[in-house]
């Protein structure tokens, strides 16, 4: 971070509520966020942060975006430690996961496992990793391949030969 | 069929390993980096991962690398089985006898079986069913064990005499270049990288050394037995200090209470926090 951004963030980014400190996070595309230092460590890359001593001005979390780093907070006060969550709410929010039908789905997911990359968030990680497993479990090699935008570059013998050597897992 | 196969593995096998995470990136078009797909991937049974490895080269390279294979491992389930020996016809100057592939050692999923009429050795992947039938080794090889050496697996056959099992001289073979038997010099191998080392096992460890079990141990070689519930082993943490763990580690198997057949099976492999127990009962 310049110091520069240190030096213009330092009036707001160190506020306190209680005893809880609150951080301020801003998103690649300039929406800001206030959120309890408690939660926010449930990413290690800001815990880090705050161990280091660097989180006392707004903290840029680049290459997320306001909407999706919404969903990242969402999911950190869901799930934060301590927090008496509500089973069932947990689940049905989580369930938004289970079926990533269309693009716009899968277009949030990506992002959301990006964001959970690139703050290091490992149970949202986990989370979002095995929604897209679930949602490839029963797909063809071409849905496979247009789930996640690849153009084979095997040759159409080479992709037989592939094929037919484990004739088994092509079938339904 | 199987030579176009090969030419793929063997294609890939020469394209430099550093470029992996860039062109993934590139060739997935989402941008998804090549730490994420491995972590989605790794949650995949092995069906759809066959399916998956049709989609493109990288794709294929990827869930064919030892890296990714040793993770989808670790990421199954606790215990798994290995079922039945395997009886197949053989043709014997005309006539069809029965001959039986029986378990001889299991290693990362794969299972080393041998022949009892043709002697013929092959390796099956349990998740799989892929068999592979090994190039005949020497004449008078009475044990073949696998083991993994620089990323790959490789084969390694002891010859001599087959009664006293006295060790007249060693073979290899190298799973990932379609390769024959070459023989080894012993004990100082060739280009002086391998060398044999000579370890002690503790006296008065296990009361009856027959029943020992030999087995991995996050990597280590490992002897136990198992005495009640309990596995009690002792393990070589450095075979070049001749260092073993100061004392015995005692693992509780408390299910084996519920299932005593088991006892009869041989805990083959612990990985991290997980035991592998094959058994060659139909379970």
């Amino acid at each position: 971070m310049s110091t520069a951004a240190t030096a213009d963030a330092s009036s707001s980014g160190d506020t306190t509520e209680g005893s809880v400190r609150l951080l301020t996070l801003q998103s690649e595309d300039g929406e800001v966020f206030e959120v309890k230092e408690t939660i926010a460590t449930q990413s290690v890359t800001i815990k880090g942060m705050v161990d280091d001593d660097c989180a006392t001005s707004t903290i840029p979390v680049c290459n997320v975006t306001g909407r999706t780093l919404a969903m990242v907070i969402e999911w950190w006060n869901k799930h934060e430690i301590g927090a008496v969550s509500n089973e069932k709410e947990l689940k049905e929010w989580e369930s938004q996961f289970d079926t990533i039908d269309d693009k716009s789905d899968r277009d949030d997911v990506y992002d959301l496992l990006m964001a959970a990359n690139y703050l290091n968030i490992p149970t949202l990680l986990d989370c979002c990793t095995s929604a897209v497993a679930e949602a490839i479990k029963g797909k063809s090699t071409d849905e496979m391949r247009e789930f996640f935008d690849i153009k084979s570059d095997f040759d159409e013998k080479e992709e037989d030969a592939l094929r037919k050597e484990n004739q088994w897992a092509f079938e339904n | 069929m199987e030579e176009v196969g090969v030419q793929i593995s063997q294609m890939l096998c020469d394209e430099s390993t550093k470029d992996n995470g860039d062109v993934l990136v590139a060739v997935v078009g989402l941008f998804l980096p090549y730490e994420i797909f491995f972590e989605i991937l790794s949650w995949l049974p092995v069906k759809y991962l066959v399916r998956c490895k049709c989609v493109c080269k990288k794709c294929y390279k990827m869930i064919e690398e030892r890296s990714f294979i040793m993770k989808h491992l670790r990421c199954s389930n606790l215990v798994k089985f290995y079922c039945e020996d395997e009886v197949e016809n053989l043709d014997v100057d005309g006539i069809i006898v029965q001959e039986t592939f029986k378990n001889e050692q299991v290693f990362a999923g794969l299972s080393l079986e041998k022949g009892d009429i043709s002697c013929k050795y092959r390796l099956r992947n349990f998740t799989t069913q892929e068999i592979l039938y090994l190039p005949n080794p020497h004449e008078d090889t009475f044990r073949i064990y696998i083991f993994p050496l620089s990323g790959g697996i490789k084969l390694m056959s002891f010859y001599g005499d087959k009664n006293s099992r006295h060790v007249n001289g060693l073979e290899i073979l190298n799973l990932d270049k379609n390769d024959k038997w070459r023989p080894l010099k012993f004990p100082i191998l060739q280009r002086g990288q391998r060398r044999f080392f000579n370890n002690t096992l503790p006296q008065g460890l296990f009361s009856n050394l027959s029943e020992v079990l030999i087995f991995i141990w996050n990597g280590c070689l490992a002897f136990g037995d198992l005495v009640e519930e309990k596995l009690n082993l002792i393990v070589l943490e450095d075979y070049r200090m001749h260092k073993w763990s100061k004392t015995k580690i005692v693992v509780p198997l408390t299910f084996l209470k519920e299932n005593p057949d088991l006892k009869k099976q041989v805990p083959i492999c612990l990985c991290k926090d997980k035991v592998w127990f094959y058994s060659n009962q139909g379970h």
